[in-house]
């Protein structure tokens, strides 16, 4: 791999890139196209909402979005002078920034409460996201992604991985001032019509319009899989540290119920839970948390095992530290890095897990729009060979889940370095 | 330790392991709310058509007992009596149904470590190249799709439009005159068994669309591990001293490389086996495939919490026993483990 490190900006480095074209890897140029592709569809995205939503809403959330992260890139440029001028450490800059982006949403968030409360709640997570969205896209396109930029193409795969699943979220977020019809409503159309021009992707054999059904199904697919990744996370990392570091009967004990959930058919075991509990959100993210706390333990474990024995931790224990200190100072940080990439994975897995319980008759009930559910649907009308109400759905399932699968892939090898292949 | 000692501590590790699971099983039906009788009628009922059916299942012991009951009945080999109407013994349920799921099984596996092994060499050898990122992509793509999406693909195209394969089932109901006696339950090689030709080719082209499926999505871990332990192989001294020979290069890579490859691919082949359960249940829901994933699914829209009960315990006890007889396996190829 070439040198990576001399490049700023992906417009920038496309003048660099040109000289030794030879160099790049196709790794390279596969993330490069992905990256600005999607950058692209956002910006594209933004415009569309922009001229063609139902309401005056539409205009007010691309503005508000355009002016965060606007107001974010010229903090970020503004701290970038000072710190290279030795006026603030690096640390303090990042903390400008950060702290800029939160006023900034802040103020929207407050102007959204006063100005229409009724939508309030909706416009705010649809401006914050998609102020972050545009803000990291703009930090792309004119400086390089400041943390993943010296990492070369797994740098790359890990931005448009991260790019895909939060573009897909801001879709769904803004979904309702976008969509041309109301998802739920029936018989907007005619019953199972090809993709044409009034109906982009074609109608349901309810006559749903499936492009408005595509915009908003993400949602509860997004929410259970936050869920279960909550608390997946926050049960299988303190679990595993606590039996691992003080080790004996509790570490045996733990190991052994976790490698017994682990070694059982993921989505049997789901689906068992599940069909207790009955359908919803909850209970879906229950079930599914179930089934992923021990890979979390197992990652974390074998971590923790390792830093144990590493010889500034015994420094630590000789020089009389507490074991406090010792577990969140000085193993905590470094296993998180890979507790992260696990946590990618896992969001992978959640959405394919909640997609198969849908597939399986344990989703929500009928006319919640959810891309799973409108695949399972939509394969009752398999034989008429209407592909469009399979296809399309089904794409969206997969691309969240490459989203995270490639974040996954990306982060692995950028923040959890191992020897070069 | 010598193997036979290893065998002998494997064996015993083995029934805690078993205990616990099924422990976990018992566990998750009877400790969230709403015990199985209720759930069972889901609407208003008779109370006592409720208590007449909660006395026949045992469901109105103390819950200590009725763990009891149940360890006691697994030990016998027992999973109770199906929850619907015809109280069909789970076992004999499962007994009938578990040749299509492992027929399914045999041939997906043996699609993904074929095609996966095939494309990681691919991949490995042409290190770096444009080939090899579409492979690992591939690989990468495939873990992110779900079965029943590609199967419904796969069945639009190859089913409905092309007419080449059947949408779903085990036979074609034309050719049901031809089906084959039940020897092991396995069409295909009942089909041999009784020398009928034609029967196998029928049976096999029901097979294809429902293995291909299941395949493709689990060969994305076999391509990415043959990758990886064949990057490393090739790169040892003695495959560059058979180079160096000047043997050809297929013998260097299938008898010198690949040979040591292979251990942690086999034991992959083990670690599967789960994943490969969870996705027959729902390949099998996808191709009307009547095995014990679609037993499954059509026991929890039937309510009938005994039968699922009884799947999940088979399904978990025989995950345990492959990665018995995998490790067991590899105890006999690698004398390392065994240290």
């Amino acid at each position: 791999m070439s040198s990576d490190t001399s490049i700023h900006g992906i417009f920038l480095s496309l003048k660099s890139v040109s000289g030794d074209l030879q160099s790049r890897s196709f790794r390279w140029w596969v993330g490069f196209f992905i990256v600005t592709g999607l950058s692209l569809s956002v910006i594209v995205g933004l415009l569309i909402v922009a001229l063609s939503s139902n309401s005056e809403l539409g205009l007010q959330a691309v503005v508000g979005t355009v002016v965060i992260a606007s107001v974010f890139q010229v903090a970020y440029k503004l701290q970038k002078r000072s710190v290279a001028a030795g006026r603030l450490k690096r640390m303090e800059g990042r903390t400008i920034c950060a702290a800029v982006f939160l006023v900034t949403s802040a103020e929207v968030v407050l102007w959204a409460l006063s100005a229409i409360p009724t939508v309030a709640r909706a416009f705010s997570v649809a401006v914050i996201l998609g102020g972050f969205l545009v803000a990291v896209i703009m930090l792309l396109i004119l400086e390089g992604y400041p943390i993943l930029k010296v990492r070369g193409s797994a740098g790359y795969i890990a931005e448009a991985g991260l790019l895909i699943v939060f573009s897909m979220a801001y879709m769904t977020v803004i979904s309702s001032w976008i969509s041309p019809f109301l998802a739920t409503k029936i018989n907007v159309g005619p019953i199972l019509s090809p993709p044409s021009l009034a109906y982009p992707l074609g109608t349901t054999s309810l006559g749903q319009d499936l492009l408005s059904r595509v915009l908003t199904g993400g949602s509860i697919m997004l929410q259970v899989a936050i869920l279960s990744v909550i608390v997946c996370f926050s049960i299988g990392v303190p679990l595993a540290l606590a039996a691992s570091y003080r080790g004996g009967v509790a570490d045996r004990a733990a190991s052994l119920v976790m490698d017994s959930i682990y070694a059982f058919p993921g989505l049997v075991l789901a689906i068992a839970i599940s069909a207790m509990l009955g359908p919803g959100v909850i209970n879906m993210a229950l079930s599914i948390a179930v089934v992923y706390i021990p890979s979390y333990f197992r990652v974390v474990r074998s971590q923790v095992l390792t830093i144990k024995e590493l010889p500034y931790v015994e420094a630590a224990v000789a020089m009389g530290a507490r074991s406090r200190d010792i577990v969140f100072r000085y193993i905590l940080p470094n296993l998180l890095p890979s507790a992260v990439v696990v946590m990618t994975i896992n969001f992978a897995d959640a959405i394919l897990t909640e997609a198969g319980l849908t597939f399986v008759g344990l989703g929500l009930p009928v006319n919640v729009p959810d891309w799973g559910w409108d695949l399972t649907f939509g394969r009752t009308q398999l034989i008429t060979g209407a592909w469009w109400v399979i296809a399309f759905p089904g794409l969206m399932i997969v691309l969240l889940a490459l989203g995270f699968t490639l974040a996954g892939e990306g982060l692995n090898e950028v923040l959890t370095p191992k020897l070069k292949e | 330790m010598t193997l036979r000692s290893y065998v002998v501590s494997r064996l015993l590790l083995t029934i805690p392991m078993i205990m616990l699971l099924v422990t976990l099983v018992f566990i998750i039906l009877r400790i969230v709310p709403g015990d199985p009788a209720s759930l069972h009628f889901e609407k208003h009922v008779d109370p006592v058509v409720l208590a007449a059916f909660r006395h026949e299942f045992g469901l109105d012991l103390p819950i200590w007992e009725q763990y009891v009951n149940y360890l006691a009945s697994l030990f016998r080999l027992d999973l109770g009596v199906s929850m619907g109407s015809s109280r069909t013994p789970i076992v004999y349920a499962i007994v009938t149904r578990f040749p299509a799921t492992l027929e399914l099984a045999i041939y997906s596996m043996l699609f993904a470590v074929l095609f996966g092994i095939a494309l990681g060499i691919k991949s490995s050898k042409k290190y770096g190249s444009a080939t090899d990122t579409s492979i690992r992509l591939f690989g990468i793509i495939t873990y992110a799709i779900p079965v029943f999406f590609l199967g419904s693909v796969l069945q639009i195209i190859f089913a409905v439009w092309l007419h080449w394969v059947p949408s779903g089932g085990r036979f074609e109901n034309a050719f049901l005159a031809y089906q084959p006696p039940t020897i092991t339950g396995l069409y295909t090689i009942d089909s041999l068994l009784t020398g009928n030709l034609f029967a196998f080719v029928v049976s096999l082209k029901c097979l294809i669309l429902p293995s291909v499926t299941l395949g493709t999505v689990l060969c994305g871990i076999f391509v990415r591990l043959t990758r990886t332990n064949m990057l490393e192989t090739l790169r040892m001294d003695f495959v560059v001293a058979a180079e160096a020979r000047g043997l050809p290069e297929n013998v260097v890579t299938m008898s010198y490389a690949f040979k040591n490859a292979f251990l942690p691919i086999l034991t992959m082949i083990g670690l599967q086996f789960a994943a490969l359960l969870a996705g027959a249940v729902l390949t099998e829901t996808t191709f009307n495939w009547q095995g014990l994933g679609t037993f499954l699914v059509d026991s929890i829209n039937s309510r009938d919490y005994t039968a699922v009960q009884g799947i999940v315990v088979f399904f978990g006890v025989l995950v345990t026993l492959v990665s018995l007889v995998v490790d067991l396996f590899y105890a006999y190829l690698d004398p390392r483990i065994r240290l």
